[in-house]
């Protein structure tokens, strides 16, 4: 189970996140959404151990982040925002350094890298230069470091951000692949992949959560079952309506 | 204490495969030797001196470092905050402190290898005279603490700050201050103000200070521990300002 329990972030004295809680079973694959500056990518921090909150509680099968940070850091796989990388490393490299800094065996290494590479077909730029590869590719195996190593939770910032149509289904259908038995937190705009990729969807906005049911009950709250008018009614401010 | 050492080595490689494929890291070890070998001869006297000794060569470490050393560790935390890769590596189940101390291992040991390749100035010496091997080799040992210490000053600066320019800037002025410390015109000039014994104080922690042993081939244990007290204070720096980095945005 991952389990967020009152989670509250502020900057600067404006809230980021504010009480945020809920839990999320394994088999689930958890649409995180909302507008801009919601505070989707702030809870995403704060589950994968790199954004201490300033109240509240993580807890990652059993594991609290933020007084056993490593031990569930060790069961999370986490696909930070903008999927950064290091441009002088190749995709092998880069996926070695990773396993090799989470305790994979000079062994398993081989293994794990083969199989995260051909989830997320990279195989054919593995030995490329990544600051030669297209923002396509770059996701991809920004994407491949989040599973390399087989984690049971993987939080995932907006995984098919940048990627063309084709490739969001190969991504969607890794996504629904990789579901059975792990717990999937997907922070996303786009309300079709929540539809066509989860099982629930949590809305947070002003850092407060607005909605969490499962896409089909979201949508029917219109007339006419269109999710990005519920998406707009809940997030839209006083400003944003009058145009 | 083995996830430690996993993380630890991962990291120290992947710092030094970097350094092997960054040009920049080339162009610097090819200016520390030149400039050194250079400084040694043109204003240390190193031949005009008739001694088969390497005091010109070595006198002008504390200076060369602090320039070079800044430049050296610039890029190890402000380009990884700069780029987003930090958050790929606070997200990895590693201690603060391993990360800390395989980046600057990595960067010693680039700065070890670059006094390493200035050794054939020290046979060439020895090809016309009897050196002191021993002080030599001892003055080669407080270069590398040197270095080591200077480095520490640098890291500390690189976590504090995204930018690479201002981490150089802030590593060099305290280095620059850690090290003129010890000159009799700036003591005169703290003298003027400050207590003696405060000005003695600040002096004796001086690196020209704790270096000077070494340069004449004596190990002297206060200077040793001295070197790794910075080292230590800088390290410990550099750890709570990644810490810090969880507690706020990026």
């Amino acid at each position: 189970m991952l389990k967020l329990d009152g989670l509250t972030k502020t900057y600067a004295g404006q809230r980021g996140v504010s009480s945020v809680s809920f839990e999320v079973a394994p088999g689930e694959v958890v649409g995180f959404v909302g507008p801009n500056g919601a505070g989707k990518t702030t809870t995403l921090r704060m589950i994968a151990g790199t954004l201490e909150p300033d109240q509240g509680t993580v807890q990652v099968l059993g594991q609290d982040v933020w007084s056993n940070r490593q031990g569930a850091q060790a069961l999370m796989g986490y696909l930070p925002e903008h999927a950064p990388l290091y441009d002088d490393m190749t995709p092998r490299t880069y996926l070695d350094f990773l396993l090799s800094a989470r305790g994979a065996t000079r062994k398993q290494r081989p293994e794990l890298m083969s199989q995260a590479a051909m989830r997320t077909q990279i195989e054919d730029v593995l030995d490329r230069r990544i600051e030669g590869l297209s923002k396509g590719y770059r996701r991809r195996v920004a994407l491949a470091g989040a599973l390399a190593h087989n984690p049971p939770v993987l939080i995932l910032d907006e995984p098919s951000d940048g990627l063309d149509p084709n490739q969001k289904r190969v991504t969607r259908a890794l996504i629904r692949e990789l579901s059975p038995g792990r717990i999937i937190l997907i922070s996303t705009h786009q309300l079709d992949e929540v539809v066509h990729v989860c099982s629930r969807l949590i809305l947070i906005a002003d850092g407060q959560v607005r909605a969490d049911q499962s896409p089909a009950d979201f949508a029917a709250q219109d007339q006419n079952g269109q999710i990005d008018e519920v998406f707009f009614r809940l997030t839209v401010r006083p400003d944003e309506a009058a145009t | 204490m083995m996830a430690f050492w996993n993380s630890f080595l991962a990291v120290y490689q992947r710092e030094l495969r970097q350094d092997g494929s960054n040009p920049l890291a080339y162009v610097f070890v090819a200016s520390f030797v030149s400039a050194s070998i250079l400084l040694a001869f043109q204003v240390g006297g190193l031949f005009e001196a008739g001694r088969a000794e390497l005091v010109a060569f070595f006198q002008f470490h504390p200076w060369l470092f602090v320039v070079l050393m800044p430049a050296l560790s610039m890029r190890a935390w402000s380009d990884e905050a700069r780029t987003g890769t930090l958050e790929t590596l606070l997200a990895l189940p590693v201690p603060t402190a391993a990360l800390v101390l395989a980046k600057f291992m990595a960067a010693w040991t680039l700065a070890c290898l670059m006094l390493g390749l200035t050794t054939p100035l020290w046979l060439g010496i020895s090809l016309l005279g009897p050196v002191d091997q021993g002080a030599t080799l001892t003055a080669y040992l407080g270069s590398c603490l040197l270095a080591g210490a200077y480095l520490a000053i640098g890291m500390a600066a690189s976590a504090a700050s995204r930018s690479q320019v201002l981490s150089f800037v802030i590593a060099l002025g305290a280095s620059f201050l850690a090290t003129a410390a010890g000159l009799p015109l700036v003591s005169s000039t703290f003298a003027a103000f400050l207590p003696l014994p405060l000005t003695e104080t600040l002096a004796s922690l001086s690196m020209l200070d704790a270096f000077s042993g070494f340069e004449r081939g004596v190990i002297e244990a206060r200077a040793i521990a001295y070197f790794l007290a910075v080292m230590a204070l800088g390290l410990c720096l550099t750890g709570l300002w990644v810490d810090n980095k969880r507690g706020g945005p990026r």
